[in-house]
């Protein structure tokens, strides 16, 4: 990944990531192993992670993201350079993509229809998805959904999931060591180690899914499960949320936020562990028709 | 003293358990009671409204007024609610 990089295909959207770090070229071959490398020049957004170009870098190991060259967040340990390359890609796809509206939301996708989660951090989303696609699921997203302007479908990028803390151990428990990245310590979102998306969901990013239904995932330990059905102006109120671009789109992202409430189901979800998140939205998925 | 939508232009969602309206100068979005949602789909259809007839009209409609609660003056709150949001204006 030194020089010129890599180009990566992730869905609509392709990726150019360099690094002189040889443990994040290791990270990206591995955790991107699935996904298509592309030989043109053109990337979308042009990335690297590297250790800081000014004297910083001879009295502290760190690692910083630059976009186009420009550094765009402060710099991190240097071991913690992996997540600090997924956390700044997801920054290029909320804060530059205009043509779909951007919603901090999983999504996951069986039998053409997408169940699209929008939570904040630390609600299990990702926990969730993960379990989901070592099932079977298709993963499009566990961090950005990406709504079409007109047609009333999803898209994802299926990267790599991020997972933090005890749901680490969980889904290595569900998905084998394999799959993972080493774990990442005392990161400002504790530990973090990701995972490799399944092959299967690599090879469709780029076919958009037909939106079925939101939920609202909210995981407490040790709680009962439980499925609330939402009103749509109250699924619209959680989706304004997590839309990150609907102000630019203005009454694009407005009625596309309105369409959506209006052809899916909506639910709050609440579970105490991975097994009974995933009967949840079994059980969602299996209503029918929206 | 009549009400009326406020000129900039009103993009208005409404369901069975609320609204979410689109101001057209600011791009702000609000998610709205389902009163404050049925003001606004009357306003859209028509010019402005004086208080009395509006809440008339509204009550004529509605399924389940809330118990305990002056109609009128829960209409009222809800208009000057809009009114801050700039959603809707006074016109004299």
């Amino acid at each position: 990944m030194a020089g010129p990089g890599v180009v990566i295909g992730a869905g609509r959207l392709s990726f150019r990531l360099r690094s002189a770090l040889d443990f994040v070229a290791d990270g990206v071959h591995h955790l991107y192993g699935h996904h298509p490398l592309l030989s043109r020049g053109f990337a979308d957004f042009s990335v690297e992670v590297n250790p800081p170009r000014s004297l910083r870098r001879w009295f502290a190991r760190q690692a910083c993201f630059r976009h186009d060259g420009a550094s765009t967040f402060l710099p991190l340990p240097r071991d913690q350079a992996l997540p600090l390359l997924e956390w700044g890609l997801n920054w290029c796809v909320y804060a530059h993509v205009q043509d779909r509206l951007v919603l901090h939301a999983a999504v996951v996708e069986r039998d053409d229809r997408a169940l699209i989660i929008p939570a904040p951090p630390g609600s299990g989303k990702s926990t969730l998805v993960a379990g989901l696609s070592c099932a079977g699921w298709r993963l499009l997203s566990d961090e950005l959904a990406l709504l079409t302007l007109t047609g009333q479908e999803v898209e994802g990028l299926c990267r790599p999931v991020s997972l933090k803390n005890a749901s680490i151990g969980i889904l290595r428990g569900i998905a084998g060591a394999e799959p993972f990245s080493p774990t990442v310590t005392d990161t400002l979102k504790g530990d973090v180690a990701l995972m490799r998306p399944p092959r299967a969901s690599v090879e469709q990013a780029g076919r958009p899914a037909r939106p079925f239904a939101i939920v609202f995932p909210s995981f407490r330990a040790g709680s009962s499960p439980s499925v609330t059905s939402l009103g749509p102006a109250m699924a619209f109120g959680g989706l304004l949320e997590s839309a990150f671009n609907v102000s630019a789109l203005r009454e694009e992202g407005f009625s596309v936020l309105g369409d959506l409430v209006e052809c899916c189901r909506c639910f709050r979800i609440e579970y105490g562990s991975l097994a009974d998140g995933m009967a949840l939205v079994q059980e969602i998925h299996g209503t029918g028709e929206a | 003293m009549q009400w009326r939508l406020h000129p900039d232009g009103v993009l208005l969602r409404s369901w069975q358990d609320g609204a979410a309206a689109f101001h057209g100068g600011a791009g702000d979005i609000y998610v709205l009671s389902p009163l404050c949602g049925a003001i606004l789909e009357r306003m859209q259809s028509s010019r402005a409204w004086c208080l009395e007839s509006l809440a008339d009209r509204l009550l004529a409609e509605c399924d389940a007024p809330p118990p305990g609660e002056d109609w009128c003056d829960l209409v009222r709150r809800a208009l000057e609610s809009m009114e801050r949001l700039r959603l809707i204006e006074r016109q004299e």
